[in-house]
């Protein structure tokens, strides 16, 4: 800005007058454009450099609006407005009325307007990014801005938060919740940058009235609707807490296992992911339960125990093994072959003659038993049923709130207004920032008409103080007239 | 009396959503009774959670909006009172606290003290615009007038000029004046 792209033309002799008004923003409501106003324009084909009639005044043109007195230079004027023209001016065509000025009427809007309906999908800023530099770099990406455009700074306070991401927001409105993290909020000053309003009420003022010299009158302001005497302030935890359910049943099967292995060891995960170990549901304090063994042999099933894979916080479960000891001896099977064998040699020697009658008697009952031992441990096959039970949890970012409220308010007098902001993360720093926005909703309520000499330095947003009162200025009128009248009409919440 | 469960805050119940459906026990403990105006009040200590995590909510401020039911305020729960007078509150997870914060401020801490509208008199009482007594100027919005724990009616009668036969204080309008009575 201050560099027009296009060719800047003066038009200061053909405008008769403006009508200028400056409000403030993003305050209970959504609305955004900080200024507009309407500028009587003298309706001239022939005017130079370039003509003044409604081709001229097209939607979109940009706008800036200069106050000074012509005994002065110029170049010190002031810009108190920087915008672009919104829709088609009006002029009147033909009137059987007595021949006046034929005159557009121009509507100027500020940039804001034109990022009003923009929703975006921004980047994702990671931790430890400055807010400022986040609304910077939002303001560049998506408002298309020049850096140059842009007077916002660090600010003190950094993303918290893995990441932080604006996700289907209007553009500014995306701004000002990145900014209402500090208390500030965007708008396009009178020169047409992209600055961060402090909201502080505790700022210094801009102007200090020691006495009403300046001022014409003040005026209580009627107020229809109750005032908000609390405020409810939510964030978004940085850190993961665990949200523990009842012990449930997690996992449970069947184990069918017998006389050709001692020990089976089944993994059991809490969830599909199989093959992810540190992925899926988490439990805590698992433990096995309703187990069921049943078999045909006596012997079997010596232990079934649950064996979960901890992880380093010492509680975590994602899975863990069943492990079923059947209480057979490979040994066994292993001795009762030797047996069978060395009876089948010894009674083939007896065959042979050479060892005696009885040995092989012996030979021969000692294998039918090894027989018999072999087919009764290959009848040891049993079932097993098993249930894993624990508490799943989940971890998530867990919602903070901050309330501060007027005290000696009884129930059914709480006015309360309810505040989101997901950037915010710290419930000491959400206090604070709550106690603010009580003291804004309650200054609400005091709200003032102040008809005072027109000060072109003073804007929406600041503070000025008459005698022992202080008051935030939150709308500016005046009319811009040649010759002018001089005064402007400011509506202000007194905060002291 | 049928069980009556309610919740004030809307942000209550989206929280509660937020979690899963389970129920988890929590005491109320030191209650420390309010009475204004008819309408009980009390601020306790709350504590909210499973046996492994017991988190303490300090100074929550419990009301009794209707016959038979205690609505939590500042706590994300469900509470009852029941008719003998015990307060059971329910929780449907064991949110971690502090992550919930309230603090009440007076005026004078806001550093708003032109908003009382409360004047001290020459014989240091503090009065009301009415010209009520007041127990002083500090404590914020609004205040009860001092002593009361009753429900008071406005009526408007004449008496003589000057009696003092009433509590709460006189209200001059000519040869009228209004007070305020205790039924």
């Amino acid at each position: 800005m201050g560099e027009a792209e296009s060719p800047e033309y003066d038009v200061t002799d053909w405008v008769s007058s403006i009508s200028y008004s400056e409000n403030i923003t993003w305050e209970n409501n959504d609305d955004a454009i900080a200024s507009n106003c309407v500028l009587s324009v003298i309706y001239d084909e022939d005017a130079l450099p370039i003509e003044m009639t409604e081709k001229t005044w097209l939607d979109g043109t940009p706008v800036r609006i200069y106050q000074g007195d012509r005994r002065i230079k110029k170049e010190l004027w002031i810009p108190i407005f920087t915008g672009v023209v919104r829709g088609v001016p009006s002029t009147t065509e033909y009137s059987r009325s007595e021949t006046k000025a034929r005159m557009l009427n121009v509507t100027c809007v500020d940039r804001a307007e034109k990022y009003l309906n923009s929703v975006v999908t921004a980047r994702a800023y990671e931790t430890e990014t400055d807010v400022g530099k986040a609304a910077v770099e939002t303001a560049i990406e998506w408002m298309y801005l020049d850096r140059r455009e842009i007077m916002i700074g660090y600010q003190d306070y950094a993303i918290a938060h893995t990441q932080s991401q604006l996700v289907d927001v209007e553009v500014l409105k995306g701004v000002f919740q990145i900014l209402f993290t500090v208390g500030k909020k965007p708008k396009f000053n009178g020169e047409g940058f992209l600055v961060a309003a402090d909201t502080d009420l505790d700022k210094p003022p801009i102007r200090r009235y020691q006495n009403k010299d300046h001022i014409v009158e003040i005026r209580r302001e009627q107020i229809l609707s109750s005032v908000n005497n609390s405020v409810r302030l939510l964030g978004i935890d940085d850190e993961l807490t665990a949200v523990v359910e009842s012990t449930k049943r997690l996992a449970h099967g069947n184990i069918t296992s017998g006389f050709f292995e001692d020990e089976v060891r089944h993994r059991v995960y809490f969830s599909e992911n199989d093959g992810k170990e540190n992925q899926g549901r988490r439990a805590k304090n698992t433990y096995l339960a309703n187990e069921r063994i049943s078999s045909i042999g006596a012997f079997f099933g010596e232990g079934l125990r649950w064996a979960p894979n901890i992880e380093d916080d010492g509680f975590t479960v994602f899975w863990g093994q069943v492990v079923f000891n059947t209480g057979y001896d490979p040994a066994v099977r292993a001795t009762l072959t030797g047996l069978w064998a060395a009876s089948q040699a010894i009674i083939l020697l007896g065959w042979l003659g050479v060892v005696p009658d009885w040995i092989v008697a012996i030979a021969q009952a000692t294998g039918t038993a090894a027989m018999i031992g072999m087919i009764l441990s290959m009848t040891e096959v049993g079932h097993v049923y098993w249930e894993v039970h624990g508490q799943p949890f989940q971890n998530v970012y867990q919602q903070l709130c901050s309330t501060a409220q007027l005290s000696g308010i009884l129930t059914e007098d709480i006015k309360e207004i309810e505040l989101r902001n997901d950037w915010l993360y710290d419930i000491g720093y959400m206090r604070a920032r709550a106690k603010e926005l009580l003291r804004r909703e309650l200054i609400k309520g005091w709200s003032y008409q102040i008809h005072m000499i027109d000060d072109p330095f003073i804007e929406v947003d600041d503070i000025i103080e008459i005698e022992s009162m202080k008051f935030y200025i939150t709308s500016i009128r005046k009319n811009l007239l040649r010759p002018g009248d001089g005064k402007m009409i400011c509506t202000a919440w007194r905060i002291a | 009396m049928a069980r009556e469960f309610s919740i004030v805050r809307e942000l209550s119940r989206r929280e509660l959503e937020r979690h899963t459906k389970r129920f988890i026990g929590v005491t109320v403990t030191k209650p420390d009774f309010r009475d204004q105006n008819g309408l009980t009040e009390w601020v306790c200590d709350i504590r909210v959670g499973v046996k492994e995590g017991w988190a303490l909510v300090k100074n929550c401020l419990i009301a009794q909006w209707a016959i038979g039911a205690v609505t939590d305020m500042n706590v994300p729960v469900l509470a009852e009172r029941s008719e003998a007078g015990r307060v059971t509150i329910i929780a449907r997870s064991d949110i971690q606290l502090p992550d919930i914060d309230f603090v009440s401020y007076s005026y004078d801490q806001l550093e708003f003290s032109f908003m009382h509208n409360l004047r001290t008199l020459d014989d240091g009482s503090v009065v009301d615009g009415f010209g009520y007594e007041f127990a002083g100027p500090s404590d914020g919005g609004y205040t009860a007038p001092v002593g009361t724990s009753t429900t008071h009616r406005y009526s408007n009668r004449l008496i003589e000029w000057g009696s003092t036969d009433f509590d709460y204080g006189v209200t001059e309008f000519g040869a009228t004046i209004s007070e305020w009575e205790e039924v």
